[in-house]
């Protein structure tokens, strides 16, 4: 059941137009990516979904449901967070999440927030003042709020970025969880490709405005069609080099390091020149192309 | 106009804005500078203008109802600059914190934040009037209710005064963001010389004079002065004062929906993150 629709959406700011005539959907329980270079939209976009950006044209439809005629009915069912929002400095962090379960009248709301804390691990932070919170702990809070009333759509925005590598995998599986159980659905932007690629169904990929590719992670990193061959030489670095050249190939090298980029199927074709030249090496590492490829191809080639 | 008024009051959601409150309720004690707003300024005035009536009235003692008058004033006062600056603040509040964000993608709509905000700043300001009546007491003998509670709809009315004018520094600190914030703490000071404080209005030059029958608060002073002298009220001045409020009002929240709407067309809004 598509719960989230966008319709030809399109914000201009006198002559910039910030976001283009995109169109997209989300179904329920889907977790999405939103991905782009900086300025390409997508914080646009999300604050448009969220009622503080209004559309020069377009529409936004969530539950079935015209986002502009239904503002606080829908809002009521979604919820937000963002690595650059922060909290009352001087409220406590059981304050302040109690302050948002009114807000969104959640029901029996001191029970609420005890779920959230002991889901997000931070029980023992209730009496702290947001204002001492390290920036890993304010990131748990907005994350706390984020799910303080069981949302049906969570947007996050870069929700792990000022994590620890540990936290920011209790986020990854509660966010899992969270679409297991409640089946939400989530709309993630993030610079974290392997984030994207372990959390995301689906990756919209956006820039200038527009959304130029929509497809499984695994869909466009494949799209990348470059292997790389990234050898730790012993001898003949100048050999390998020379060979790679000739034959067509990027490359590239580094102290004792050369990395070759080609297509899969040359592979082969460069390991067995190389070795017929003589060269050797203490180490090989072969390295299918990634999101993170495609994410830097993209950003580069457009701009 | 009136009818998208009376829509928006009946959609108005009292559990949000009772979140609201609480957030800045909870942070009041929390913060020394709000404090300072709400007593220290307030008492400061008082002993100030307290003292330098007394004085002047054992210079020269035909001027017996200078204490009542001057103190008068500044209690007065207190209610349009402390509710405007009240509303004024907190919202500038949320910006400073990187709140604003959180709290208008929830269901909060911005009439319920100014519902609470002007709720807010009625409950302060009890507090600090209270505080700043019974210290003229005690410290001045001065009573601001010995004639009853005659003062009371003139102190409704200079509250409106300070909300209307606390709406439209909100409309433009929204619309034009932090560069304008001064405005918050600033603005209303433009209103006191016009408005006839410390002295009746036919004192000031007739341009002033001109300006002030267009201010509501100015028939408030005038009023005041004639309960604290006669014990009785002025009507007439009551009745044009309660009249150019409800225009203003309506202007104020007509401006602050225009306000806010460009703000969400220009993406304003976001620059508080």
């Amino acid at each position: 059941m598509e719960v989230l629709s966008v319709k030809n959406l399109t914000k201009r700011f006198g002559k910039f137009t910030a976001v283009n005539n995109i169109s997209f959907s989300i179904k329920e329980g889907e977790i999405v990516g939103l991905l782009g270079p900086n300025g390409a939209g997508k914080t646009t976009t999300i604050a448009m979904m969220l009622g503080i950006i209004s559309p020069s044209s377009g529409s936004i439809s969530v539950f079935g449901l015209p986002f502009a005629d239904n503002r606080e009915a829908i809002l009521k069912q979604m919820n937000y967070s963002s690595a650059y929002i922060k909290a009352p400095w001087r409220l406590t962090v059981w304050e302040h999440l109690y302050v948002f379960a009114l807000m969104y009248e959640v029901p029996r709301p001191k029970e609420r927030i005890e779920e959230v804390l002991r889901i997000f691990n931070f029980s023992d932070k209730r009496k702290a003042l947001n204002g001492d919170l390290s920036s890993g702990n304010m990131a748990r809070l907005n994350l706390c709020k984020a799910f303080i009333n069981q949302p049906k759509i969570v947007l996050l925005d870069e929700p792990t970025s000022s994590l620890d590598p540990d936290v920011a995998d209790q986020v990854r599986q509660f966010i899992k969880l969270s679409r297991e159980k409640y089946k939400t659905t989530i709309l993630i932007t993030s610079h974290n490709m392997a984030e994207i690629e372990e959390l995301c169904d689906r990756v919209i990929f956006m820039n200038h405005g527009k959304i130029i590719a929509e497809d499984t992670p695994e869909g466009l990193s494949k799209k990348i069609k470059k292997t790389r061959v990234q050898l730790m030489m012993k001898d003949g670095a100048k050999r390998t080099i020379q060979f790679a050249k000739e034959a067509g190939f990027t490359v590239t090298a580094k102290d004792r390091y050369v990395v070759v980029e080609v297509d899969e199927e040359d592979v082969a074709y460069l390991l067995a020149g190389i070795a017929e030249k003589g060269v050797t090496y203490d180490q090989i590492s072969i390295d299918k192309p990634t999101l993170n490829d495609y994410f830097i191809e993209e950003a580069r080639e457009k701009h | 106009m009136i009818i998208s008024l009376r829509r928006r009051v009946r959609n108005i959601n009292f559990h949000r804005v009772w979140a609201v409150m609480m957030r800045h309720l909870m942070s009041w004690p929390r913060s020394l500078e709000r404090l300072a707003d709400s007593f220290w300024w307030p008492t400061f005035n008082l002993l100030i203008w307290g003292l330098v009536t007394t004085y002047l009235q054992q210079q020269a003692g035909q001027y017996q109802f200078f204490i009542s008058l001057f103190l008068g004033g500044v209690i007065m006062w207190v209610f349009v600059y402390r509710a405007q600056e009240e509303i004024g603040v907190l919202l500038l509040q949320e910006a400073w914190d990187r709140n604003l964000l959180s709290m208008f993608s929830s269901p909060l709509t911005i009439w319920e934040f100014t519902v609470a905000a002007f709720l807010l700043s009625v409950i302060k300001l009890v507090i600090s009037v209270i505080w700043m009546i019974a210290l003229g007491y005690v410290l001045f003998q001065f009573n601001l209710f010995r004639y009853g509670f005659v003062l009371v709809p003139y102190a409704a009315l200079l509250l409106v005064s300070g909300g209307i004018m606390g709406m439209i520094i909100n409309s433009l600190i929204i619309r034009f963001g932090y560069r304008i914030q001064v405005f918050a703490w600033t603005l209303i000071a433009i209103l006191q010389p016009f408005s006839g404080v410390f002295y009746p209005i036919s004192s000031l030059p007739v341009w002033m004079q001109q300006v002030a029958i267009f201010l509501p608060t100015s028939y408030v002073f005038e009023g005041m002065r004639t309960v604290l002298k006669e014990g009785r009220i002025d009507y007439p001045g009551l009745i044009i004062s309660v009249a150019l409020s409800v225009l203003y009002f309506i202007f104020a929240v007509w401006f602050f929906a225009w306000s806010f709407k460009k703000a969400r067309d220009s993406g304003a809004l976001m620059k508080f993150s």
